[in-house]
């Protein structure tokens, strides 16, 4: 009797990870501090105004693909306005101004999104720039708060080298620099009041990630945007409002391939603190993959480094 | 995390670190879960057979640093290196960082988020030879290592053995088991070597063969290395045939509590591997030096239980011829 080859194989399992729908593009249709908003709907309504050309060219270049637009809330820091106010307020001033506005999300849930910290996840997920002779054998910086693109900037010193402050002062030098550098830090977060509390950055750099939809938390995604009903009131207070509130029936999904965000120029510090910040975030391989093939079904190119699917528009003649 | 080919790579390096997790007792999968999670949120890959084992999340420390030479030339590297922990049988704790050394296409450094986006590799900046890297990280016992492979091992390991889910017992002492490899595509070749201070040196070169894949078959012989190696020290230890009974029972106990069931050659390396840790056990020897200790080691509780058998029964004897003097004694009371 021929005794058949044996072949037997015991695999791991292989992590579950949720997919999520994505458009194309994720547009955001700019930013305004809470006190911009204390001006009332004629302010909104000149924003929206000033927007509206930006939003149709860019969905003139990406006619026939999937675009869902979003405006983010600024209550994070200051809470002077409700969503019951608010919100109709804002959903009226795009309307009139014949812009279709998808999504709306509030800051504080990239800090707290109910059985997760979106914020909390990153940081653990960031993979800081190494300064040339770094080569593993000393432990990594302890968490300082700061990130930084250069050598010789904040929590990167030796503290006997801080000592010999003294001794003459030596420039910072930019980890990748060719041949000048352009030294940045950025402050993640502070603990004022013993309590943790992220930096405006930090939170902008999350809110990337979510429109980026690469986020998860054992497999399972963070933010699942939920419809509020036209009819229904919005409520008094922010964290009664879902993290992410879909305002339109027809919208493409929330999470996109690429994100492109139009801001004023006054917000270009925050934003070049969100670029070093993506820059140096890790996220789920598993997630990587899941986005290169969808993205190879569909025909289009994603790159590789996460920075580079964000885009910026800064202008301040919207 | 992406696993390359080595054809891909042309050469990955990496350093394992093996031992006892420090806590009285086996711990149970999920238990394993919770303490392998290096990355909140982030899920353990894990199998109950053929035996326990749990594989946790892959993290990237980032590096900018000489690479490898045994002729000692200096080229730089920019990259992230891998590393993970696993568990195997709720006991045997190992830790690995490796990474994929690539050419770099550009000659210079790149922003770091070129890097992120291609976890677990290495860019080199100017020549590499492959061989002379391969031969100064696990060749040459003082080759210029220039990237710390080990110390990232040892912090992944010294993290989780710090874990609070832990009460820092052991079971038993052994030393820490340390190797260091490095594969390259194409050829065949298989250079062990072991450095004084009991490092294991591995030069492997086959053609076509998965970086993970591989890794998954030289973790599996360092743990077996391991375990033989903890079995020959706590023989020694014991001195069987020379020591007391007493003695020689207390150190091998354990032996067969913790460590003999945890031996089960191959039992994670892919099918199609099975020949080359076939091959390599043959030359190492794994097996072979394995079945002589434990037969050793039974032998030796055979002999020591007759020992112990025939002691008891002269004693009993002894009692009772003692008992049989003793009874006239007490007719007289």
């Amino acid at each position: 009797m021929n005794i058949p080859r044996l072949e037997a194989s015991v695999l791991t399992d292989r992590p579950r990870v949720e997919r999520v729908p994505r458009s194309h593009l994720s547009l955001e249709l700019g930013h305004l501090y809470m006190e911009d908003l204390l001006s009332g709907p004629d302010a909104l309504r000149r924003h929206f105004a000033r927007i509206r050309p930006w939003a149709e060219f860019v969905l003139g270049r990406y006619a026939n693909r999937r675009v869902s637009t979003c405006f983010l809330v600024d209550e994070y820091f200051s809470r002077i306005r409700k969503p019951v106010e608010l919100i109709p307020e804002l959903l009226e001033a795009a309307e009139r101004e014949g812009i279709t506005l998808d999504y709306v999300a509030r800051e504080s849930a990239c800090a707290d999104a109910g059985q997760v910290s979106p914020a909390a996840l990153v940081l653990e997920r960031v993979v800081p720039d190494p300064p040339p002779g770094t080569d593993g054998t000393r432990p990594p910086v302890k968490e300082t708060g700061w990130l930084t693109n250069s050598e010789g900037m904040a929590g990167t010193r030796e503290p006997r080298e801080a000592m010999a402050g003294s001794r003459g002062w030596s420039p910072p030098r930019q980890n990748d620099a060719r041949l000048h550098s352009i030294c940045v830090d950025v402050q993640l977060w502070d603990e004022p009041d013993g309590e943790r509390r992220w930096s405006c950055a930090f939170l902008a750099a999350v809110w990337q990630l979510l429109r980026l939809g690469v986020l998860r938390d054992e497999g399972k995604a963070i933010v699942t945007p939920q419809r509020w009903p036209r009819e229904k009131a919005y409520p008094d207070e922010w964290h009664d409002l879902p993290p992410v509130v879909q305002l339109s029936e027809r919208a493409h999904p929330f999470a996109a391939f690429r994100t492109m965000t139009v801001l004023e120029t006054r917000f270009s510090d925050v934003e070049a603190a969100v670029r070093l910040i993506l820059g140096q975030v890790a996220v789920d391989p598993v997630v990587i993959g899941q986005i290169r093939e969808q993205a190879g079904r569909e025909g289009i190119d994603v790159p590789d480094e996460l920075v580079r699917r964000v885009e910026h528009v800064f202008t301040d003649h919207l | 995390m992406s696993s390359p080919t080595t054809s891909e790579g042309l050469l990955a390096i990496g350093e394992i670190r093996t031992g006892f997790l420090h806590h009285s007792t086996e711990i149970t999968l999920e238990e394993a879960s919770d303490l392998l999670r290096l990355i909140p949120g982030e899920q353990v890959r894990y199998a109950s057979r053929p035996r326990p084992y749990a594989v946790s999340p892959e993290t990237l420390t980032g590096v900018d640093c000489t690479m490898p030479s045994a002729r000692g030339r200096r080229v730089r590297g920019v990259g992230t290196v891998a590393s993970r922990v696993t568990l195997t049988g709720g006991r045997v704790l190992q830790s690995c960082a490796y990474t994929t050394l690539v050419p770099s296409e550009r000659g210079h450094r790149l922003p770091w988020s070129h890097y992120l986006g291609r976890p677990g590799a290495v860019e080199y900046l100017g020549r590499l030879e492959p061989d002379d890297a391969a031969a100064g990280f696990a060749e040459a016992e003082d080759g210029a290592r220039g990237i710390g492979l080990g110390a990232i091992a040892e912090q992944a390991m010294n993290g989780v053995q710090a874990s609070a889910l832990l009460d820092g017992g052991l079971p038993l002492r052994a030393p820490r088991g340390s190797w260091r490899w490095a594969f390259q595509d194409g050829g065949s070749l298989f250079r062990f070597t072991v450095v004084p201070d009991g490092t294991r040196l591995v030069r492997l070169a086959v053609p076509g063969g998965r970086v993970d894949d591989l890794l998954d078959l030289v973790e599996d012989l360092a743990l077996h290395d391991w375990l033989l190696g903890t079995v020959e020290t706590i023989l020694e230890r014991a001195a069987p045939g020379s020591g007391s009974t007493d003695r020689m029972l207390r150190n091998v106990r354990p032996l067969i509590g913790h460590i003999l069931h945890h031996w089960m050659p191959a039992a994670r390396v892919r099918p199609e591997l099975l020949p080359l840790w076939e091959a390599l056990d043959r030359v190492h020897g794994l097996t072979r030096q394995w079945d002589i200790s434990v037969d050793r080691v039974r032998d030796q509780l055979a002999v020591d239980t007759v020992t112990m058998l025939v002691d008891t029964v002269a004693l009993l004897n002894d009692t009772v011829k003692m008992l049989g003097q003793e009874k006239p004694v007490r007719r007289r009371g």
